[in-house]
């Protein structure tokens, strides 16, 4: 079966977020108006994907690196059998993990399971939502937007992923658990 | 470290929203989602997306990013006349390296699929677009300035109002006959106390053409360079000044990166902060890549901070601030002592003497100047003619003492074609070279003494870094022949020994001769004139343009302090001049109104200017200066949002954003090939016809193309100045009817645009790749770019293609020659370790004050003007006040606590949120620029009688601008370097504590 996944080379990630915001001027997630919209005294905030800063070391040799993370596309994704009502399937065709938000009852439960942060509750709507995997422009033979924008080429997909994760950064979920598609060189 | 996360919910800013303002807050999203397109609502996961890019009905229009300074290309996704979304120009050599970006000749049908890359500032640029909070009438003050009350009014009343009130004060048709100052005859025209002060303006064609050219007055544009770094300019200007011509080479400098060795940044932020990042983070990657592979690739960040460059880089060096000029000066000293520099190439004399070597550049090294005591000429390059030199090519031929003999004085330079001349670098082995009877040494015996002034461990001491890593600095950097390079930005120049250190760091590469080498430093790959061609229209060129006299506001760009001079007093002046200040001085301009030196001003435009918020220490003297209307009779902001300086302004008109204009931005050297990038209104209607309304809508050259922007009482920059200046008078020349002769008039601004892209078109002529290219190419590629693979010269692939080819300066006669105004010392023609001190020469000594406080800036924000694009917000919602682990343990702080910082200028200082990290210099303060706005639609103004829309969230943060060091000398501006005019950011001693 097809499927579809990342490579990402946290080498060359600079940390820019060009990614981030990339996935949000595509699917037009929260907040895209001004001023923010305000729930429980915080800006309504939906990222399905997010660049991590991690800070180490300690002077005067510190490190930092930078991990940008989105759902994985588990081959096993631990999201969909923890859902109580069956929303979050595995597209046949393309292995993108996909919650349909219909059917999202706003439990969370997937929220909890995922090992890599990637479902978003969506205090506006009351469901959750996530990394579609650019379905939409894939469909038509276009790379996912985080792709396309990365400044430093860290960051490119695979419609066709075979093969392991490769050496991942520290704090990486186990890869067998669900089995990622993404690859670290 | 938690702390360390980008990706921060905005809870801390929301969080302080008591209930209250939050309805208030929420109040204001109706009117947001009125002025968004429908297209833009916020989705839900089952929202249908964006359509994509085969979607027939969509069109492109490539044109450029303004989201920063890196001007790269963007590709604007427009559908039934709405921006859905901005990617990366696929054409543009910032927005895709040289192996994937298009060549000139792939057609905008197929490029509908391809996508630049782009950062996370420009995509969000669609927000700065549709901010609900923009300004969209012309606005009159109803109150007094500053207290944000406000009347609507039409363009026609603007204008013709601000013209009667400009014609009141400086009537118009005497203003290039009437004395400011009759007593004064040099001070120049009354047209000089109309001023234009631009923050960031990439529009100068029009605007020059309007106040500089056709109105006269020498303050057509006091702008923001020496805000940003312009030390680094005036220094690069001064050391490549051909003195034969007077011509200034490069004033920008960069690694090529491509085939670099090993680059070494002093106060520099590649990845994040310093233009154009898209490419300079890709490059830096490339380079690591190689280091991995076991290769060259080595980059160096040199920063109080541990930058995302830093991270990035091989090796950080936590540097003192202020002490960059420290650390290169030890470098030189090493690597003099070791002789490891290119001594063949530093004789090189002469351009015969680097052509003969297969060189590009030659430096003065070998030149000789008079050391002389009492000579008249003392500081000057010694003559042929001085020299008793017969039958001199030329008799102001600088000479130099010939190589092969070591006593033969040959000319070097000047005439019409000299012989090949190598000289000696160091005749004097320690004394003086006496020629014709004068003493002298070579620039680069000068060089040589200046740096060995201060022993390694003095220049240790300054800078905080161990003579260990100083010398393995200097060992690494001249271990890859010409493929390494140092270069600087405004952390190592803002200081008030910004020129110095400038001239310490460019000596380095002088010393190894890597100018217009590959792997070395270029000077970019430049672009075509769109201001005049052969064939073309000269757009620069007005007809019954006056003459323009007189010293500028800021007494900068050629302004002239001597004793011819009606205004002279001797030493000190009331307020420092600048001979050098060739980009003029932004902080200057509110303190010189204040004190009516060296006239009072009567008229100021702003444009695209925050001076109150961006001038370190000048809150208060903005607000002491403006509000006074006797000092400043008349103030008129053209700006889209009411920021810190419309806030205080008589009338505001609002602008266009920069999705909604035309301009020709330029480049930057990090770019190897030659490109002429464009500008041009992606949203908005030409004639009526609404912008990418249809898939079929395509941009008509030929048409007339009035604009009319997405806010419709909005108007851009172009057109307010062509109608204020009609208004101002119908004999206003460079406007109006045949404005361009039998070229045409100049009523609105496609009328100068046509011309130059017809005239960048002519000047590109065949040279993409050998078949000549149309003004419908060039608009629909958003600029003219020469093809991958041209970075390099095809005879000499050693060598870059595009080179800078002319002389290299260790020694600066200009500056030994010139007094400083206030101190009446004369400067130094060498680099030279000079203390940071005020105006007078005293070193700035602020014992009570322990720490130094420094500012930088984030890749996810842009100046002072990204608090309105939530994308960005969302991301970093805030600043902190950076401390390092040791003095926080010292100080009993921790991350997030509220603490304060005072300085001698500002005791009652600037609160903030503290942030202990590991990555930062003990000692040092650090706070991110970008927040703390007061204006900026972070609280309400009364329109009409209504309280305007607001977004507290658009106040988050601190600025650290106000607790800045003032001058004691002169009391109402920040510390500055007296030759370039550099504003320092860097050089307040501040106390930190805990705030309760």
């Amino acid at each position: 079966m097809p499927q579809f996944g990342w490579n990402l080379d946290l080498r060359r990630c600079v940390g820019c977020n060009a990614c981030a915001v990339a996935c949000k001027a595509e699917m037009n997630t929260p907040p895209v108006q001004s001023p923010m919209t305000v729930r429980y005294g915080k800006a309504v905030a939906v990222n399905y994907r997010m660049v991590y800063t991690v800070d180490g070391g300690a002077y005067p040799a510190p490190t930092r690196t930078f991990v940008t993370m989105s759902c994985n596309h588990c081959a096993s994704p631990a999201c969909m059998p923890a859902c109580p009502v069956g929303a979050i399937t595995k597209d046949a065709a393309t292995g993108i993990v996909r919650i349909d938000d219909a059917a999202c009852i706003g439990c969370r439960y997937c929220e909890w399971t995922c090992p890599y942060g990637a479902p978003q509750f969506n205090e506006a709507s009351g469901k959750v939502e996530k990394c579609s995997g650019c379905a939409h422009r894939q469909a038509v033979g276009l790379a996912p937007a985080c792709a396309t924008s990365c400044p430093a080429r860290a960051l490119d997909y695979t419609a066709d992923f075979t093969g392991g994760t490769g050496t991942p950064p520290a704090g990486f979920a186990d890869p067998s658990l669900t089995v990622p598609s993404i690859r670290f060189p | 470290m938690g702390e360390g996360k980008s990706n921060e919910q905005p809870g801390t800013t929301a969080a302080s929203v008591d209930r209250r303002d939050f309805l208030k807050v929420t109040g204001t999203v109706a009117a947001a989602a009125a002025l968004l397109p429908a297209v833009l609502r916020e989705s839900t996961a089952s929202a249908a997306p964006d359509p994509t890019e085969d979607d027939t009905d969509v069109v492109f229009i490539h044109s450029t990013c303004q989201m920063c300074h890196s001007r790269c290309g963007i590709k604007a996704k427009v559908l039934a006349g709405q921006l859905l979304k901005i990617d990366g120009n696929p054409w543009h050599p910032n927005n895709r390296g040289e192996d994937e970006r298009l060549t000139y000749a792939t057609t905008p049908a197929a490029a509908r699929t391809q996508f630049g890359r782009l950062c996370p500032k420009g995509q969000a640029g669609v927000q700065t677009l549709y901010d609900p909070l923009r300004i969209q009438h012309p606005l009159k003050r109803v109150g007094a300035r500053g207290s944000g009350r406000w009347e609507t009014i039409t363009w026609t009343q603007a204008f013709t109002e601000i013209a009667a009130r400009v014609n009141a004060l400086i009537p118009f048709s005497s203003r290039n006959t009437t004395n400011i100052d009759d007593g004064s005859v040099d001070l120049g025209k009354i047209a000089n106390q109309l001023i234009l002060s631009p923050g960031r303006s990439i529009e100068k064609s029009v605007s020059e053409r309007v106040f500089k050219t056709a109105y006269g007055s020498v303050n057509y544009g006091i702008d923001h360079t020496s805000i940003c770094e312009v030390s680094h300019h005036t220094g690069n200007e001064y050391m490549t000044l051909d003195h034969v011509t007077a011509a200034q080479g490069p004033n920008h400098f960069k690694t090529d990166m491509l085939k670099a060795e090993y680059m070494i940044v002093f106060g520099g932020n590649p990845v994040e902060a310093n233009f154009p990042m898209l490419a300079l983070a890709r490059l830096n990657a490339d380079m690591r890549d190689l280091a991995r592979a076991g290769g060259p690739g080595r980059v160096v960040i040199v920063d109080p901070r541990f930058s995302n460059s830093a991270a990035k880089a091989d090796t950080w060096v936590p540097i003192r601030p202020g002490g960059d000029s420290a650390l290169a000066l030890g470098m030189a000293r090493v690597i003099l002592g070791a002789g490891t520099y290119n001594a063949a190439y530093l004789r090189l004399a002469n351009k015969a003497a680097a052509t003969a070597a297969t060189d590009s550049t030659y430096t003065d090294a070998t030149w000789l100047v008079i050391v002389q005591p009492g000579h008249a000429n003392q500081g000057k390059f010694l003559t042929a003619a001085e020299a008793g030199l017969s039958a001199p090519l030329d008799a102001a031929n600088p000479v130099c003492v010939r190589d092969s003999d070591g006593v033969t004085i040959e000319a070097a330079v000047r005439g019409t074609s000299p012989a090949a001349a190598v000289g000696r670098l160091e005749p004097g082995a320690g004394s003086d070279t006496v020629v014709n009877g004068i003493a002298c040494r070579t620039a680069f015996e000068l060089y040589r003494g200046a740096v060995f002034e201060h022993s390694l461990h003095e220049y240790a001491t300054l800078c905080g870094v161990s003579e260990t890593t100083i010398t393995t600095l200097a060992t690494d950097f001249t271990s890859h022949g010409r493929k390494a390079s140092a270069w600087t930005y405004r952390g190592a120049v803002q200081h008030t020994n910004g020129t110095y250190t400038q001239l310490s760091v460019m000596a380095l590469n002088w010393l190894i001769g890597n100018v217009d080498w590959a792997g070395g430093l270029a000077k970019g790959g430049g672009g075509w004139s769109e201001v005049t061609a052969t064939g073309g229209v000269d757009t620069a060129a007005v007809t019954g343009a006056p003459t323009r006299v007189g010293p500028r506001m800021d007494r900068a760009k050629g302004s002239v302090y001597n004793s011819t001079k009606s205004y002279y007093v001797g030493y000190p002046t009331p307020r420092p001049w600048f001979p050098f200040g060739s980009h003029g001085v932004f902080q200057e301009l509110i303190p010189s109104i204040e004190d009516a030196y060296p006239y009072p001003a009567k008229v100021l435009f702003t444009y695209w200017n925050a001076w109150p918020y961006s001038v370190p220490g000048g809150k208060a003297t903005w607000e002491r200066t403006v509000s006074d209307e006797v000092k400043l009779p008349l103030f008129v902001a053209i700006s889209p949002v009411m920021g810190e300086v419309a806030a205080w302004a008589d009338y505001v008109l609002p602008d266009t954003t920069f999705l909604e204009k035309w301009s020709f931005p330029g480049g930057t050297p990090t770019i190897l090939t030659k490109f002429t990038p464009f500008q041009q209104p992606v949203v908005g209607a030409y004639d009526g016809t609404v912008i990418g309304g249809t898939g079929t809508w395509s941009f008509n050259p030929t048409a007339t193309n009035a604009y009319t922007p997405f806010l419709p009482d909005t108007m851009m920059y172009a057109d307010i100045l062509i109608n204020l200046a009609k208004a101002i008078s119908t004999s206003f020349p460079g406007v109006g009817a045949s404005a361009f002769g039998a070229a045409g008039g100049l009523d609105r601004a496609w009328d100068m645009f046509k011309h130059q892209v017809n005239n960048a078109v002519i000047n590109v002529g065949t040279s993409i790749g050998g078949a000549a290219i149309t003004a419908a190419d060039f608009i629909a590629r958003g600029g003219a770019f020469a093809n991958p693979g041209t970075s390099y010269d095809t005879a000499n692939p050693n060598l870059l293609n595009s080179k800078y080819g002319g002389v290299l300066h260790f020694y600066v006669p200009a500056f030994a020659t010139t007094t400083d105004s206030i101190t009446g010392v004369k400067y130094r023609g060498t680099a030279n370790w000079t203390p940071i001190s005020h105006c007078n020469g005293v070193p700035v000594d602020d014992p009570a004050y322990p720490m130094q406080l420094v500012t930088y800036k984030s890749v996810l924000h842009g100046q002072g003007r990204t608090n309105v694009n939530p994308w960005l917000m969302v991301m970093q919602p805030q600043n902190y006040v950076d401390l390092a682990v040791s003095d926080a343990r010292t100080l009993g702080i921790e991350t997030g606590d509220r603490v304060r910082i005072v300085s001698v200028s500002n005791p009652s200082g600037v609160v903030g949120t503290a942030r202990v990290i590991e990555g930062q210099r003990p000692g040092v303060v650090a706070v991110m620029h970008h927040f703390g706005h007061w204006e900026q639609s972070s609280r309400p103004h009364a329109v009409d009688g209504t309280a305007t829309s607001f977004d507290q969230s658009r106040g988050s943060g601190l600025t650290v601008n106000p607790v800045m060091r003032l001058d004691d000398y002169l009391g109402n501006v920040s510390l500055q370097d007296p030759i370039g005019g550099s504003v320092s950011f860097n050089d307040t001693r501040v106390r930190v504590e805990p705030a309760s």
